[in-house]
């Protein structure tokens, strides 16, 4: 797979004319990264959504996530997660079960409680807004290594931090952006910014992830991050506490019955 | 003592419990609505329908999560109609999760289905009808399901116990039948105490999703006719309809296709005992969804679904046996979750049309507005002399199966406040 991304980056590098060794880097970096973020089996926190509209209107939303890690070395599998909703009230016990490939487009089913009813959904429609939110459902779910191309860019300071600033390109033809710009730090190799272009090339979004803590001595995770889209002056800030990690989940606790058992 | 009892249960629920006890959570609904009719009824001249409900949740697991018990029962008000004003224990239930199974036991709502404009499949619980005319308000069901989950899909098993009765609209209530039901009559000699069973296979390949499922009991669905009285020894009908509940066997399948921005859906049953020889009904169309329209942030759907049943006209109380459904979905993807639904059910045969709007927007985070509509166009009122209109509802028109509804336009406002 890591040979398929490098020849498939190397594709793509001769039409944007970069050199080849940038390629191979920035695959490398992030190939580095994703390495460090896995290995954590699974995982669950609590998130707070405040969805700013820029004209002073505010919004709320509370979720729980849990993530069941793909198996190890295995080309397709990716991770499974189940976000269910505590608030808005009126979608309380509203979950979202997603099945990530590497390769190929998510499965996603929706459990509506007031109805009792599990809808498989299409995820084609990936770049729209996730609850209404600034985050687009592709930067939540979708974050395998092999759904995107890469390129290095240059290394950078940001806010005195060393960084290495790649560019990544979306796979999926149906991705809502052209390429993103990523700072990783040299260090832990954690993402503290993205830069979202559009179809049109232009800057869409900003994302900022800050208040990094190490749980377990092993997993680096991030307290907040922020979302700030340009065209619209809308930001979206998640916040996460309660981090869990080694929960013993597995995939029956991933199962489409399980979306039904979720409160 | 009554007192001294409930402590002693209270206290071994407590002492049993908590020291498990994963999670315990409660919430609830309060809400207000008002139901205004442009005309008077066939049945009643009131127009305005206030009226209030209230549901209530507790949730509470223990051993882990592996056993969970669940409470939800409502209440509903309503100023004219003493038929709407009930009570309903939706759910009260134990669920016991085993390695790769579980067990749910108790009174509760299940729904089967992929299609949007008639819930053809769907028939565990009875349909609260007072409530929502589109069926998707359910009654609690007693039962026993066993789920098996596997590789190779869902397997769920289900004994259902205790038949309820659908309900309807009082004499003072709208919209309902041309004259209210009083009484069931049942096939089986058991009457209500008919033990029904069910099962379903539901699995998914790829894009595709399907489900085969096999029920055999009490129908659901009654067919209702006048009720007859004996008035000095002659046999006489009554201003009141008798719902009768035949016993049933109906195989359904349930496939669904993800293509892109398109989801291809197919519903059919296979129906025998239900008064006339077994019969088939479909219905299968799609839901084409444009992400982003317009260059706003909103998401457009279209639903296209055609209703067919092979009785074709002979399905007395099928209203939708060739029926086109086109509707398109709204949704703005905002802060408050606005969005809508308008659309039509067309019989192009008989050119009678119900038309159906639904939107919704919260408030704030607690506070959330409904507002439904529904009209109903082409069809022709029925009688008001009683004689003709017994006559009508003895052998129904089957180019007017709308004509009770055609003076029952309305439009809903719900207020709802979660807790």
């Amino acid at each position: 797979m890591r040979r398929f991304g490098i020849i498939l980056g190397l594709m793509v590098g001769m039409a944007a004319a970069p050199t080849s060794a940038d390629e191979a880097r920035g695959y490398e970096i992030a190939a580095e990264a994703d390495r460090r973020a896995g290995g954590f089996e699974d995982s669950a926190a609590t998130l707070r959504m405040v969805l700013r509209d820029g004209r002073g209107g505010e919004s709320e939303r509370a979720l729980r996530i849990r993530i069941l890690e793909g198996p190890d070395g295995d080309i397709d599998l990716g991770n499974k997660s189940l976000i269910v909703f505590d608030s808005p009230a009126d979608q309380r016990g509203t979950a979202l079960l997603t099945y990530g490939y590497k390769s190929e487009p998510d499965d996603q089913w929706l459990y509506l409680p007031a109805l009792k009813r599990v809808k498989r959904i299409a995820a084609s429609n990936k770049s729209g807004p996730f609850v209404g939110s600034e985050f687009a459902y592709e930067d939540f779910a979708g974050q395998e290594l092999e759904k995107f191309t890469y390129r290095y860019l240059r290394d950078e300071q940001l806010d005195g931090i060393d960084c290495f600033v790649i560019e990544r390109i979306p796979v999926d033809s149906d991705s809502g952006y052209t390429r993103q710009v990523v700072w990783l730090d040299k260090e832990e190799y954690r993402i503290w910014k993205i830069e979202y272009y559009d179809r049109k090339e232009s800057l869409l979004k900003t994302l900022r992830v800050s208040d990094y803590r190490l749980y377990d001595e092993k997993h680096w995770r991030p307290g907040a991050s922020l979302m700030v889209n340009h065209q619209t002056a809308k930001s979206t800030l998640l916040n996460y506490t309660d981090y869990r990690f080694g929960n013993g989940f597995t995939d029956a606790d991933f199962s489409r019955n399980s979306l039904k058992r979720m409160r | 003592m009554g007192a001294r009892w409930f402590k002693l249960v209270a206290w071994i629920l407590a002492a049993s419990m908590t020291p498990l006890a994963t999670a315990t959570n409660f919430k609830a609904e309060v809400g207000f609505e008002v139901r205004a009719f442009p005309d008077q009824g066939a049945r009643t001249d009131e127009q305005l329908f206030p009226a209030a409900w209230t549901e209530l949740e507790w949730f509470t697991s223990w051993n882990g999560g592996d056993d969970a018990l669940t409470l939800v029962s409502g209440f509903w008000w309503d100023a004219e109609d003493d038929e709407r004003t009930h009570a309903d224990l939706r759910e009260l239930s134990w669920l016991h999760l085993g390695e790769g199974w579980e067990l749910r036991s108790g009174v509760r709502r299940v729904f089967w289905g992929v299609a949007e404009s008639q819930h053809l499949v769907d028939i565990i619980n009875q349909s609260d009808l007072v409530l929502a005319l589109d069926g998707e308000e359910k009654l609690g069901q007693p039962m026993v399901n066993l789920s098996v989950e596997r590789p190779y899909g869902i397997f769920d098993f289900f004994l259902l116990s205790g038949f309820r009765e659908r309900t309807f609209p009082g004499v003072d209530g709208r919209v309902g039948p041309p004259f209210p039901v009083d009484g069931a009559e049942y096939e089986s000699d058991r009457e209500e105490g008919h033990l029904s069973w069910a099962l379903r296979w539901t699995h998914y390949i790829g894009d595709w999703n399907f489900a085969v499922s096999h029920f055999s009991g009490t129908s659901r669905e009654p067919q209702l006719r006048p009720a007859i009285a004996l008035v000095g020894g002659v046999p006489t009908p009554t201003e009141s309809l008798v719902a009768h509940y035949p016993t049933i066997d109906q195989t359904g399948l349930e496939a669904q296709y993800l293509a892109g921005g398109w989801v291809w859906k197919l519903e059919a049953i296979s129906r025998s005992g239900f008064f006339t020889p077994r019969y088939a009904a479909a219905v299968f169309g799609f839901e084409f969804t444009q992400g982003g329209v317009l260059g706003t942030r909103s998401d457009l759907g279209w639903v296209v679904e055609y209703n067919w049943d092979e009785r074709g006209d002979s399905a007395q109380n099928q209203v939708f046996e060739q029926d086109v459904f086109v509707a398109a979905r709204w949704v703005a993807n905002d802060l408050r979750g606005t969005e809508g639904l308008l659309g039509v059910y067309l019989d192009p045969e008989t050119r009678e049309r119900v038309w159906w709007l639904e939107a919704s927007r919260r408030l704030n985070s607690d506070w959330k507005l409904v507002v439904e509509g529904r009209a109903f166009a082409g069809g022709h009122p029925l009688p008001t002399d009683f004689a003709r209109l017994v006559a009508a509802l003895s052998a129904p028109d089957v180019d007017n199966k709308t004509g009770y509804l055609q003076q029952d336009d309305f439009v809903r406002f719900q207020l709802i406040r979660y807790f």
